[in-house]
């Protein structure tokens, strides 16, 4: 066999076994306006349930224990969707009123913002690996390693959801 | 050809049977090298956290121009119109661990240079020649700690700081900063230190969650209280007790109430040494000034919206022992008399609106204290009434402009013209 005839081969093979098993490229998923914004955790998150209160303590820079672990907030990238909506209801500030809000805690060294990171899918991917880390998403954007919490015991969609009051 | 076959059925089949997902997918799980990448550190135990232990440098500096208009203030305070740095501040801070934090602020300041002393009328000069230019010279300046503490977050409700820290009493001495501050100058009330603005010594604070919209707050203070070193020396054995305790409603706007005390001593000796009849040193302490002081402060501030409503009311009482009243010279008449005792009061009332547009709060605070000014033994009665411009186009830079007038209606030492002057402060963080 020429060497020729092996290159053709092992080019047709890989086209034949890339083509029975694709790399799974994703898409942005057009999320559904009506999917609503939830608190996510890691499975080992020692609790499926968390206050209103210890979850707007955490996303100001305060400290907020659950489960007798110090919660890590994870917060997404400035201006994007869930964050300006995360934004307005848990610390209550329009996008433009933000900015100013920690420059002024850091100020007065009342704490530091939480970890931004790029995108809420990698948030998402973040909680998955961060025993402590909570988010907030989409509901759609969940996976199996990861869980959608209750604040208050009031779980998304129910009357009276934290999370959907000012939407 | 057999051997490529196989590598790459194995291959395949890898792929296949693999449970982790491609790294494009959303069910695929970040390693540790990645959580790193992310600034997410990985613990020895295996557990990952979101610690930042990089030293952390920022701060704040402001740039203002001063002029006064009416004519008989302007010697005393300002007699020609000028530009200057007031505050360059440095912020270093470091977390080393999840719980411990150290915290430090120092501030640049061109001071003592052109400062003139008013009973010498001696202007301090800190003009030197500079080894490193031989034909120049150099105008030394300042550092000034503002505070330093390493902190210990034991719960939500407990931390612990040790070291220098700012008074935590009401809304004001805590925002500190000029970016974070509405108007360019202090009330009155807050420059003339009716609580001390810095402590050195022992500070518990902490936050109790009571539902989704109330808190409760505290500060307990020790330290050495009020004193011509109170940062490195306490010149009588009394520690200095202070509190704040807060409440703070998270519903309709954000509203806090809160009130603190302070109580302690404002002491200062000097240790006088001299030889005993053994002819061994002896040491005695000389009481230069002591007085009890007792403050008390209460706070409002209601933010609805773009609306900001704040307003806090400061008193003291200083009270001189009976070895401990000091004996004051006035400046001008050379008069000497020994300092009363005093009950100091002001407050001050801020309101302002923040417009989307380019980030501007128009703004207006009134402010009034009634003191005693011990160096010429006179009661300033003032009412100030400061309108002015907060503008935040971004959210690091501030500028403001600001009316200042101020109406002494029992007159003052230097006039009993209504002192009108103008500010401008451009204040950026970094």
């Amino acid at each position: 066999m020429t060497p020729i005839l092996i290159q053709r081969l092992l080019v047709t093979l890989s086209a034949a076994m890339l083509w029975s098993n694709p790399p799974r490229l994703e898409r942005p998923r057009a999320l559904p306006a009506s999917d609503p914004l939830v608190v996510v955790a890691g499975l080992a998150f020692p609790a499926t349930d968390i206050s209103l209160a210890s979850l707007k303590a955490a996303f100001r820079g305060q400290i907020a224990e659950v489960g007798g672990k110090r919660v890590i907030p994870i917060n997404h990238a400035v201006g994007t969707e869930l964050r300006v909506e995360f934004d307005r209801i848990v610390l209550g500030l329009d996008p433009s009123a933000v900015g100013r809000y920690w420059v002024d805690r850091r100020i007065r060294d009342e704490g530091m913002p939480p970890k931004t990171i790029p995108t809420a899918e990698l948030a998402v991917r973040v909680v998955a690996a961060v025993p402590s880390a909570i988010t907030y998403a989409r509901r759609a954007m969940l996976n199996q390693r990861v869980k959608e919490l209750t604040i208050d015991g009031i779980a998304a969609g129910e009357p009276s959801y934290a999370l959907t009051a000012a939407r | 050809m057999t051997l490529a076959l196989l590598l790459l059925f194995a291959a395949s089949a890898a792929a296949q049977d693999a449970s982790q997902p491609s790294p494009m997918s959303p069910d695929y799980a970040l390693s540790a090298a990645e959580l790193e990448n992310l600034g997410l550190s990985t613990t020895h135990d295996g557990e990952t956290a979101a610690l930042d232990t990089s030293t952390r440098i920022n701060g704040f500096v402001d740039f203002s121009m001063f002029n006064v208009f009416t004519e008989a203030w302007r010697k005393p305070l300002q007699p020609h119109a000028s530009f200057f740095i007031g505050n360059f501040n440095v912020y270093i801070s470091k977390n080393l661990t999840d719980a411990v934090r150290m915290f430090a602020e120092v501030r640049f300041t061109y001071l003592p240079n052109g400062v003139t002393d008013l009973a010498t009328n001696v202007v301090t000069s800190t003009v030197v020649p500079d080894y490193t230019n031989v034909a120049g010279q150099l105008k030394w300046g300042g550092i000034e700690i503002e505070r330093v503490y390493l902190e210990w977050s034991m719960f939500p409700w407990l931390t612990l700081r040790a070291g220098q820290f700012l008074t935590p009493y009401g809304i004001w001495n805590v925002d500190h900063g000029s970016p974070t501050i509405i108007p360019v100058m202090q009330p009155h009330v807050i420059g003339q230190q009716l609580f001390p603005e810095r402590q050195t010594g022992l500070e518990l604070r902490g936050q109790l969650h009571l539902s989704a919209s109330h808190t409760l707050g505290y500060h307990l203070t020790l330290s050495n209280g009020i004193g011509p070193a109170a940062e490195y020396a306490d010149f009588d054995d009394n520690k200095a007790l202070g509190t704040r305790v807060f409440w703070s409603y998270d519903g309709f706007g954000q509203l806090t109430v809160g009130a603190s005390g302070f109580f302690g001593t404002n002491a200062n000796a000097q240790m006088v040494v001299g030889i005993d009849a053994s002819s061994m040193l002896s040491y005695t302490e000389r009481v230069l000034a002591k007085s009890r002081v007792a403050s008390l402060a209460a706070d409002i501030q209601w933010r609805y919206d773009a609306l900001i409503l704040q307003a806090e009311i400061v008193a003291r009482q200083n009270a001189f022992t009976d070895d401990g009243r000091p004996v004051s010279t006035h400046p001008l008449t050379g008069i000497r008399a020994g300092i009363p005792d005093s009950l100091d009061f002001g407050y001050y009332v801020l309101a302002g609106y923040r417009f989307e547009w380019l980030g501007i709060m128009p703004f207006v605070v009134l402010h009034h204290i009634d003191y005693l000014e011990s160096r010429f033994s006179i009661r300033p009665n003032a009412y100030v009434l400061e309108a002015g411009l907060n503008i935040r186009p971004i959210e690091s830079v501030v500028l403001k402009v600001q009316f200042h007038g101020a109406y002494y209606p029992e007159g003052f030492v230097v006039s009993s013209d209504t002192l009108q002057s103008i500010f401008v402060q451009l204040a950026w963080a970094f």
